[in-house]
């Protein structure tokens, strides 16, 4: 035919750029993921080092997950604020950008990570008295997070980092200077943090669904700890499940934007089984993870 | 007294003051420990393409010092045409609970971001690179910094810069390394060490000194220099040793960057 267009060709990676959104389609017609040869409900496999804490640090951990790696270290302080005491986690991405405010999903992470930890009661608010100055005088925790590198969502990452790290934290013997005043610790004496009863744990792990749609049969899919552009920019419908590996869950959302994959927008279909779905499968990732050898 | 909290970021509050240890007695006892090597530099573990979100990346590890460098860029730059990249070096040191405008972390961070720019801006081409920025941001993972010698971190931040700008395919004219040395004076004489452990005590002269070794000349192109009464016989000593350290490094980078080129075409030719 005179005048015909010659379709254009483009090599996958620049069709990703150009047009994620098929490019993510075409993937989910043949039961493929755009990240690489990982099944739907398949997560990546997690590198936990914590043996000894970084210098300077009282506990420390470092994860690794697939190509995000996170280092977490925690430090220790002392306020005199009444009812400040706790655990103040601060996440970073290192983005190579200048030194700023902090961007909208280190501010998502690091608030996140604070309700966590701070809605649970599983550490004793008995670590952070100081002995001898119960009523002036409380320990803090600063958990201080990096994500290193970061191929996509990244706070199951530093969830499991700050939990590990926390896990791993010695608090020195803390005492006051008769002279001075203040508080002085004695790293000789240490102790891991201690938990509000036995039953509680700090084995609670994050895991991230997406909720995606096959146009061409119509149907749902759950596919689990995204990673990768074009999986980060198409399914924006996530669930965020916190749970330990009996079940006992401390933390969930879930988040549905609205559909714009089928064309006629009529709102992802999420049903009870998927989220029964996501809900085991959360379960099985946190006894895979706190199961996991630490190196 | 109200000092205001950046809301921002998940920090204590504002009146925490880190926690204080008792001096350990066991502590004093490795400055004794410290300098047994003379010619010699510590083992160094190296890895590129570590970060996935960077043009390019390093790990370098020395003893306690742990450091990552990534490139970003070139990217294009907003705004008038330049003649040449932007290079932008920005050093990150562990906040450990500190706010980020401590006094005292951020002069450490602007005195290495200083030397690591001095260092390796003369080994980059920036004219192929036009109205483009390059971003260089360097992550000190660990490191410690009050019993440590500082000069030994600064020539493992250039050097980490170096292979980094290497694994972002940075057109470069050189690879620039970076040693520091030591010159011990007492009453016993005078000795060199390369890569010194510990700070210098207060005879001591200590440096850290950049090198362009592949050009025939091997150009000095940065230097830092702590001590008094430098004669101009210390200098040579000095600037003849490092060099000898840094072409050290060089022999042990340009072994690494082959390698890790030859496994990259292992893996494309295996791709294909």
């Amino acid at each position: 035919m005179e005048g015909a267009a010659t379709p254009l060709s483009f090599p996958p990676e620049v069709f990703a750029r150009l047009e994620p959104d098929i490019y993510l389609q075409r993937h989910l017609e043949l039961g493929l993921r755009p990240s690489g040869l990982r099944a739907f409900d398949e997560f990546r496999k997690a590198t936990i080092q914590a043996s000894e804490p970084l210098p300077g640090t009282l506990g420390s951990a470092v994860i690794s997950v697939g190509g995000t790696t996170v280092v977490c270290g925690i430090t220790g302080g002392i306020t005199e604020q009444k009812g400040k005491h706790g655990v103040y986690p601060n996440v970073e991405v290192i983005r190579g950008t200048r030194n700023g405010p902090p961007t909208q999903e280190e501010m998502v992470i690091s608030q996140r990570a604070f309700q966590l930890l701070n809605n649970t009661d599983y550490i004793d608010p008995v670590n952070f008295v100081i002995p001898g100055a119960e009523k002036t005088k409380w320990l803090v925790l600063s958990a201080s997070v990096q994500v290193l590198s970061r191929t996509g969502p990244c706070f199951d990452a530093v969830w499991t980092a700050i939990i590990t790290a926390l896990k791993n934290t010695r608090i020195p013997q803390m005492e006051v200077d008769p002279d001075t005043k203040q508080v002085v610790s004695d790293l000789s004496t240490v102790s891991p943090l201690k938990l509000s009863d036995e039953s509680a744990s700090l084995d609670q792990f994050s895991s991230t669904f997406a909720i995606g749609e096959v146009q061409k049969d119509q149907k749902t899919v759950v596919i689990a700890d995204i990673e990768g552009e074009t999986e980060e920019a198409c399914l924006n419908s996530r669930i965020n499940v916190v749970t330990s590996p009996s079940g006992l869950l401390t933390g969930l959302t879930i988040a549905v934007t609205s559909s714009n994959a089928t064309g006629i927008n009529k709102g992802i279909q999420v049903s009870r089984e998927h989220i029964q779905t996501v809900l085991a499968s959360a379960r099985k990732r946190a006894s895979e993870l706190a199961t996991a050898p630490v190196s | 007294m109200s000092v205001l909290q950046d809301r921002r970021r998940v920090l204590p509050p504002v009146d925490t003051i880190p926690l204080q240890f008792k001096e350990d007695e066991g502590s004093s006892g490795s400055k004794e420990t410290t300098i047994a090597r003379t010619r010699t530099i510590r083992p160094i573990f190296i890895k590129q393409s570590v970060v996935a979100n960077a043009s390019g990346s390093a790990y370098l590890e020395v003893e306690d010092i742990k450091l990552q460098c990534s490139v970003y860029g070139p990217k294009p730059i907003r705004g008038s045409f330049t003649q040449q990249a932007d290079l932008l070096v920005e050093a990150k040191l562990p906040s450990l609970g500190q706010d980020a405008s401590n006094d005292k972390s951020a002069s450490i961070e602007k005195d290495i971001t200083s030397f690591v720019q001095t260092s390796i801006t003369p080994g980059i081409i920036l004219t192929q690179y036009p109205k483009s920025c390059i971003n260089i941001m360097i992550t000190v993972i660990s490191a410690d910094l009050e019993n440590r010698n500082f000069k030994s971190l600064l020539a493992a931040a250039t050097n980490v810069a170096s292979l980094a700008l290497v694994d972002a395919g940075i057109a470069l004219y050189d690879i620039v390394t970076s040693a520091s040395v030591l010159l011990s004076r007492n009453e016993n004489g005078e000795s060199l060490y390369f890569d010194p452990e510990t700070p210098r005590e207060s005879e001591d002269i200590e440096g850290v000194l950049s090198f362009m070794t592949g050009q025939d000349e091997s150009n000095i192109v940065g230097m830092w220099l702590d001590g008094e009464n430098i004669t101009s016989k210390n200098l040579t000593t000095l600037t003849e040793s490092a060099k000898e350290a840094a072409c050290q490094i060089r022999t042990l980078f340009n072994g690494v960057i082959l390698q890790e080129f030859h496994d990259k075409e292992q893996e494309a030719s295996n791709s294909k």
